[in-house]
């Protein structure tokens, strides 16, 4: 009879703090909706949402019975709670504003935390939890045209980072800083944070497939368009010209990508022009997860890798590359990852397959997109420099150098004469194209100028079409490359390729800035940045609230990527 | 002269940092007013208004010589329902009855403005608005005294 009282109790207890966690959301949704009425998404372009929380009276009265069930558990003063809140209901629907419902909610929460920040976190990650739940079965209505009445919980989704949109510019340059910080903050920080690596990557990959499904096999889809600007102007056509001209066209058609070129041309020989396009994403989404699983698990060990697993299907690489339909920058970042992979093998065992593995990764991320291969191989040339400093990997790190150094050179040469030998354009044209183009600009640069600024806005609203409006992701990417820091091999290999993604983005041509971004992978940063935050929560609340929060986190991820895909196949 | 290593380690580096950073958030101001038209838009409705759970309200109608504006909010409610048509039946004063329609995918949360132009070569007596969502009616608006 004890054992059911304490049973009954304790679900008392959460169903107060759930009840309390969704008041809160309202109260912070309609104060945003007071000062930031609307929030730039995407659906079909770029359109203002309104963040408004349509109660209707029901709603009011809803809400008050949500702060009646909260207030129960304060035995103290539970007639007193329960009087304001029904008070605050009836002023409510008098006044046509729940001001006063706001402010009992808030009272409530502020009450919550005197008596215990734990409490208080595990209150507002249930009421987090609950909220993206609905806004997720929200979301699949709406992309599978499903005629059913839902809660309307997506705009209180929306109040959840649209504060953060005025500032999205500031916020995306936030990063640049942190190696700053990780250089200052000289005392390493443990990162134990995480979620087991097997079940979380089964989850990523049924993620990363949902996102594909939604773009192509959903109600918003009717007509199987094909989604992403690259999908529509570069690929379909050249999977017609491939197929028309036979095989010997992919170095000519696709010189700067020429192995992405061979897979599409596979693809659209086996599948048909337009299922191959549609399958681009789908084999780019797959390996980008299960690349980003093996880098995190060699870097920063499994756990770090269960989270990297989860947040690679939701982060910028793919809200910007489906948008953009970039599936060859994508699956080349991807090799990238597993070179790094290979690269922290060699440089920790020492085995020479682990080198060989490394250098022929790197060839294949550049022969997949070039540019990226130059930024890449930019990277792994500061990261070996730096690797080579402290004794225990400086023999190892400096053959690597002095290999992909050699690699290069002779790859260039090779490359180089083929190209003047089969008449098509070499990939030290390309290069040097691109590099012209950036000097030009670089010249003419007046970085943090209103001029600047104006172009920088337009590259984080318009042109990334509010794939970089998602605030967590570079948050969470600032903590994770303050805490890896100089400390660990995982700093050496991340730093100098965030730094570098940087200076590229600040400096790149007017169109490129957003793009120049792509080329890091925040799966992995974001993942540490997590990893730690969780470490912090955990040693100050305890494991429970620390796996609701990570819950939460997810779940908001997961919604904010999914409304993006659906505004996309829109 | 003071040896750049060793200004290194002292505060140099983030005092220059610091300038960088303030000179970058004086200038930050374009940004906001160029941009300010993603977040300003306010819902002509309130929270506490029942007409939000209907899938779409018509807000207004405006007629001039040249074309009817019609100003529609999406709402949030009813997600599934992915097509939004709007009728406009224009009665002239001779008797004659012309309707114009238009039919878009509007996303939810939205205010939509659609202008109906043709169908006004003559003076009109009234003019009847109803938006139909998935062929349901949820909204009507009418200037029409006579039934």
């Amino acid at each position: 009879m004890e054992q059911l009282h304490s049973i009954l109790s304790g679900l008392a207890l959460k169903l107060g703090r759930v009840a309390l966690g969704i008041s809160a959301i309202f109260a912070w949704a309609y104060a945003i909706s007071l000062v930031l009425p609307s929030c730039p998404t995407q659906e079909g372009g770029i359109i203002a949402r309104l963040v408004t929380i349509p109660l209707g009276n029901a709603g009011v009265i809803a809400w008050g019975l949500l702060l009646t069930v909260a207030a129960w558990r304060i035995e103290r003063s539970r007639i007193w709670s329960i009087l304001a809140a029904a008070a605050a209901v009836f002023s409510s629907l008098l006044l046509g504003e729940p001001t006063l419902l706001a402010m009992l909610s808030a009272l409530l929460l502020g009450l919550s935390y005197i008596e215990s920040s734990r409490a208080c976190a595990e209150t507002l990650a249930l009421g987090v939890i609950v909220v993206e739940a609905l806004t997720l079965i929200y979301l699949l209505v709406r992309a599978y045209g499903v005629k059913l009445p839902v809660p309307a919980a997506f705009p209180l989704h929306l109040s959840l980072y649209c504060i953060f949109t005025p500032l999205a510019p500031l916020v995306a340059l936030a990063p640049s800083l942190s190696p700053l910080v990780s250089f200052m903050h000289r005392k390493r920080v443990e990162v134990e944070g995480g979620i087991k690596g097997k079940w979380a990557l089964a989850f990523g990959l049924i993620m990363s497939c949902l996102l594909w499904i939604v773009l192509y096999a959903s109600e918003v889809n009717r007509a199987a368009k094909l989604i992403g600007v690259d999908s529509n102007t570069r690929y379909y056509p050249h999977a017609l010209q491939l197929l028309a001209e036979g095989f010997p066209s992919i170095l000519r058609v696709g010189y700067d990508r020429p192995l992405y070129y061979f897979l599409l041309y596979w693809l659209a020989r086996s599948l048909g022009p337009h299922d191959a396009v549609r399958i681009l994403p789908l084999a780019a989404l797959v390996l980008y997860t299960v690349a980003s699983y093996f880098t995190a698990k060699e870097l920063m060990g499994e756990r770090t890798a269960g989270l990297a697993s989860l947040t690679a299907p939701l982060t910028y690489t793919v809200t910007a590359g489906l948008y953009g339909g970039l599936y060859a920058n994508w699956t080349a970042l991807s090799a990238a990852l597993l070179a790094v992979t290979s690269a922290a093998r060699w440089l920790k065992q020492g085995k020479w397959v682990w080198l060989v593995t490394y250098l022929v990764l790197l060839i294949v991320t550049a022969v997949t997109h070039v540019y990226m291969g130059a930024v890449f191989f930019t990277s792994t040339f500061f990261s070996m420099t730096l690797c080579s400093l402290p004794k225990e990997c400086r023999r190892r790190a400096l053959v690597a150098l002095v290999a992909q150094l050699t690699l290069a050179a002779l790859g260039f040469y090779a490359a180089d004469s083929f190209a003047h030998a089969l008449n098509f354009r070499p990939p030290s044209h390309v290069v040097s194209s691109l590099m012209r183009s950036w000097l030009n600009r670089v010249q003419k640069l007046q970085l943090f100028s209103p001029a600047w600024w104006r172009d920088y806005g337009y590259a984080i609203y318009n042109y990334a079409a509010t794939a970089a409006l998602d605030p967590t992701v570079w948050m969470f990417t600032f903590a994770g490359i303050a805490v890896v820091g100089f400390h660990r091999l995982s700093g050496f290999l991340l730093i100098p390729w965030l730094i570098i993604v940087y200076i590229l983005s600040f400096t790149a041509p007017f169109g490129l800035m957003w793009r120049a971004l792509y080329n890091f992978p925040f799966s992995i940063s974001e993942a540490i940045g997590i990893a730690a935050l969780l470490t912090i929560i955990k040693s100050k609340v305890g494991r429970e609230t620390t796996l609701l929060w990570l819950t939460a986190i997810l779940l908001f991820k997961l919604n904010y990527t999914l409304a993006f895909a659906i505004g996309l196949a829109s | 002269m003071q040896n750049p290593l060793k200004m290194l380690s002292t505060g140099a580096p983030l005092t220059v940092l610091m300038i960088l950073l303030t000179y970058a958030a004086l200038n930050y101001g374009v940004v906001l007013s160029t941009y300010a038209k993603y977040w300003s838009i306010r819902s002509p409705v309130g929270p506490l208004d029942d007409r939000q759970y209907k899938p779409a309200i018509i807000l207004s109608v405006s007629e001039t010589p040249e074309c009817i504006k019609v100003k529609l909010m999406r709402t949030y409610a009813k997600p599934g329902f992915l097509k939004l048509t709007t009728v406009a039946r224009l009665f002239t004063r001779e008797g004659g009855i012309a309707i114009l329609a238009a039919t878009i995918q509007a996303p939810v949360g939205t205010l939509q403005e659609l202008i109906f132009q043709g169908g006004m070569h003559e003076p009109l007596e009234c003019v009847e608005i109803s938006v139909t969502v998935d062929s349901t009616e949820v909204d009507k608006w009418s200037s029409c005294t006579r039934s």
